[in-house]
């Protein structure tokens, strides 16, 4: 037989053995285990929706899901870590951070919605908006004290990237997750624009939040995760797929770029395991958008397998498989007693 | 399931004559008699190897004996099982599938609503209902290596379609639509019979019962789940109403009369204890 460096490979670096023959549910594209989180980690969150999922998986497997803004769910605490709502684009962490410690002052500072006012860089968090501009300034202060501590204290980040299509103010650049004029404010044509990050944008972009999160908190550890949920909309000429394409991609180098360039800085594959050709679409729900019960739990599983502290017995899996394979066999062999029972 | 294969393989191969011979068709002497008959100047004869037909087997001479495997799958139905009384004979409730942790509640005297409440995910874990699949993977491959069929392109399809089960030993018809397929390639049918949709030209002739897959259990195998049996036509649609109905099946039979491998040997009397003390209540020795 034929000597190639492709022989000695374990069996992930092959599609059949590793894709192809697993049951859809057992696929783990997940390689190594390049740290542990245990109950003594702070584990902080931010990003796109997606990262929700995990934020709950972390409450309930009884780590230390770090909330340092906390309150009713309802007005949008823990749904991250702070009460900074869905921080879709990299480039809104970026700003984030710069506005937390007084590295840049953006030019729009509220919004007004209906008979209320909003947080430009946040306006859905609390329902039916703030009664005034200094409610939202006071609320921000506080809001911006706690993403300081998600900075600080976190000993891992976990980091889910959702989008590179977004919208910004021309005047500074400033990102808002939302159009304006969708949850506030009014949408000006002279005043905000539309961008689509390119690849070098989000990588950039990437390696800078990482190195100005660093600064405040050196020996932080990195989860990075792209989120798997397509784009509701775009605002580019392409169609909304190719859109999606565009963005997932450049978010998933971007990603693979970090995790090359710095330490300790590891990239998740949830998005892997829900868009998978082996899940065969079966982690969408009717939309086509919404991700599964199922494939949140998939996800999760192999989160759990690579990252947490409560490692299968080996020898315990190994005695469940073995008394389930004799019984499988003795019921191979009661088929057809059982049927004649039925048909009587 | 040989109604299910007749028609697979009708709808694949069209020229052939097939004839089925379901088990309650070879009864009678003279039923056996007939069917031997035929198989004996058939071309190929397809089977089950089941003791009870040795005689059928050493009386026919066929062009060709292709052995089929019985198709067992307990992955997505962890908690169906059989039962047996102390006499050996098959114990039977509203059918002869029993949920183990129903069948375990019972033997232990306890009520169908506090039976209910042991269908719970974590309990599911503890019993390693979410381990069934690999088990039954590599059954069903052995059960394909002992008969006269390929495996891969067969497994490559079913595992794509879903949930292939019923029960614990009764196929989906596009399960038995794949398996007629490998019959026919067995028979001599090119690859291309495997696209052909003969899935839609199958009666789902074993449907009249349903073991539903569990939620958690559907939930770990990325597939849906609920708790909704469907028994000979009756569905129930939660686990108590199930439970009372299996209960009622029971009737007064001698609890300490059924045993069951599985409920025996100790993992359910160490699980269910547990949650039971941990509901507060006292559990029967």
């Amino acid at each position: 037989m034929s000597r190639h460096p492709y022989r000695s490979l374990s069996a992930s670096h092959f599609w059949s053995r590793a894709v192809a023959a697993p049951g859809a549910h057992e696929i783990d594209p997940m390689v190594g285990n390049p740290f542990r989180i245990t109950a003594d980690d702070r584990v902080g969150t931010m990003g796109s929706c997606f990262v929700q999922h995990l934020s709950r998986f972390l409450q309930r497997s009884g780590l230390n899901y770090f909330v340092p803004e906390d309150g009713d769910i309802e007005r949008g605490y823990g749904v991250f870590s702070a009460r900074y709502g869905n921080l879709y684009t990299v480039r809104q962490a970026v700003q984030l951070f710069d506005r937390a410690y007084g590295r840049w002052q953006p030019v729009d500072g509220v919004w007004r919605s209906g008979d209320a006012w909003v947080d430009p860089f946040r306006p859905q968090v609390e329902p039916g908006g703030f009664s005034s501009p200094d409610a939202v300034e006071v609320d921000r202060e506080q809001h911006l004290a706690a993403v300081r501590q998600v900075f600080e204290e976190s000993t891992v980040l976990v980091l889910t990237l959702g989008l590179t299509e977004g919208w910004r103010d021309r005047r500074d650049g400033a990102m808002y997750p939302v159009v304006p004029g969708a949850s506030g404010g009014e949408f000006d044509p002279d005043v905000h624009e539309f961008i689509n990050f390119t690849v070098e944008d989000v990588t950039a972009d990437l390696l800078g939040l990482i190195d100005r999160i660093r600064e405040v908190n050196p020996d932080v550890r990195f989860l990075l995760t792209v989120s798997p949920v397509p784009l509701i909309a775009t605002y580019t000429d392409a169609h909304v797929l190719t859109a999606t394409t565009y963005s997932k991609s450049v978010l998933r180098v971007a990603a693979a770029a970090a995790e090359s360039a710095r330490t300790d800085v590891v990239y998740f594959p949830s998005y892997e395991v829900i868009t998978s050709v082996a899940a065969g679409n079966r982690y969408y729900d009717d939309d086509l958008r919404s991700v599964t019960d199922a494939g949140v739990s998939h996800v999760m599983r192999v989160f759990s397998r690579h990252f947490l502290d409560a490692p299968t017995d080996p020898d315990e899996a190994k005695r469940a498989e073995s008394r389930v394979a004799g019984e499988i066999r003795r019921t191979a062999q009661v088929v057809c007693d059982e049927e004649v029972l039925d048909e009587g | 399931m040989v109604g299910g294969i007749v028609e697979g393989l009708a709808a694949a191969m069209p020229s052939l004559d097939i004839q089925g011979f379901p088990a309650w068709e070879l009864e009678t002497p003279e039923q056996r008699t007939l069917a031997a008959a035929k198989i004996d100047t058939a071309g190929a004869w397809l089977r089950m190897p089941l003791p009870e037909n040795t005689d059928i087997e050493a009386a026919v001479n066929p062009g060709e004996v292709i052995d089929l495997p019985h198709l067992a799958f307990a992955g997505f139905h962890p908690d169906a099982i059989y039962a047996v009384r102390g006499d050996g004979g098959i114990f039977r409730g509203i059918t002869d599938y029993h949920s183990a942790i129903g069948l375990w509640a019972w033997r232990k005297g306890l009520d169908p609503e506090t039976a209910a409440r042991l269908f719970t995910p974590d309990i599911m874990q503890r019993l390693t209902y979410d381990r069934y699949w690999d088990p039954s993977v590599t059954a069903l491959k052995q059960d394909f290596a002992d008969s006269s069929l390929s495996f891969s392109t067969f497994w490559a399809r079913l595992k794509r379609s879903g949930v292939f089960m019923h029960t614990i030993n009764h196929p989906t018809a596009p399960a038995l639509a794949l398996l007629a397929k490998a019959i026919a390639v067995r028979l001599g049918a090119d690859d291309t019979v495997w696209d052909i949709p003969t899935e839609r030209y199958t009666q789902d002739l074993l449907s009249h019962i349903v073991w539903p897959v569990y939620p958690w259990v559907g939930t770990s195998l990325g597939v849906d789940g609920a708790f909704r049996w469907k028994m000979d036509g009756r569905v129930f649609g939660t686990v108590e109403d199930w439970l009372e109905a299996t209960w009622v099946a029971y009737g007064d039979v001698d609890r300490n009369d059924v045993t069951s491998g599985r409920i025996d040997d100790g993992v359910y009397d160490d699980v269910l204890g547990r949650a039971l003390v941990a509901m507060g209540m006292k559990v029967a020795q």
